[in-house]
């Protein structure tokens, strides 16, 4: 399953983006959908390729790595107590405040171009995306992002 | 329709550049191109430049320019948000179209 509630965390007490990734990392790591180099390849990814992104009502980040690292597709979702600094995809230079951080285990693309389809539509979403920021418990947020489902 | 080789470019090669791969193949053709999406990370670029016959570069990770001197290269994080489809449709049919074949 790409959605799982071990993998939602609402009001995470993360500071950084390191401090993010590393805890979706443990969570995907745990659950047998990366391999354990995962958390510090997507740290080392961040540096170089950042994965910020703006949005109408959100800005959000979608930290992800190399397919190799990853045994099967998951999505994750933090949602930190305090919005935590990224830097923006495209635009290394920009440091935005991300709300919403979901960590991404993706495999090659061509295996799953539909998953990728409804991502981007999701994330291209505020209504949802505010629906998930308000959510109250992680059932809520997996119901919220059930499309994704395929 | 116009068959056309479009290179997109994301930090791994995988997840942006197939998503807006996605989203420019759909807005293409709606104008009378047949796509052809190769995803790459900025360090391929180069090689597929040299290998292929490429139209556009649409790229959500910063290039090197001289990777891919003379063909044009557009940022796509616009298209992956959502936020700015329209100007790089733009901008790419009006590249498109003054591309000699």
């Amino acid at each position: 399953m790409i959605l799982n509630e071990q993998l939602v965390c609402l009001k995470a007490d993360v500071k950084t983006a390191e401090e993010a990734i590393l805890l979706a990392a443990e969570k995907f790591e745990r659950l047998g959908y990366v391999t354990k180099e995962y958390g510090q390849a997507v740290i080392s990814r961040e540096l170089i390729y950042p994965t910020g992104l703006k949005g109408n009502g959100y800005n959000i980040a979608i930290p992800h790595t190399d397919p190799i690292y990853v045994k099967k597709p998951g999505i994750a979702v933090i949602i930190p107590k305090e919005p935590v600094r990224f830097r923006m995809m495209g635009t290394p230079d920009t440091e935005l405040q991300c709300e919403m951080i979901f960590p991404l285990a993706m495999e090659k693309p061509e295996k799953q171009l539909q998953l990728l389809m409804k991502l981007m539509e999701f994330l291209q979403n505020d209504k949802k995306l505010g629906q998930v920021f308000h959510a109250k418990h992680p059932e809520e947020v997996i119901s919220i992002m059930n499309d994704l489902e395929i | 329709m116009t068959k056309i080789n479009i290179l997109t470019v994301c930090g791994s090669g995988t997840v942006s550049s197939a998503m807006v791969g996605l989203k420019i193949k759909e807005m293409l053709s709606e104008h009378g191109y047949d796509v052809q999406i190769h995803e790459v990370n900025p360090g391929m670029v180069a090689n597929e430049v040299a290998t292929k016959k490429i139209d556009l570069i649409a790229y959500t990770s910063p290039i090197d320019p001289k990777d891919a001197e003379g063909i044009p290269q557009i940022n796509a994080v616009g298209v992956l948000t959502g936020m700015d489809e329209e100007s790089f449709l733009e901008e790419a049919l009006e590249v498109l179209k003054n591309r000699k074949k």
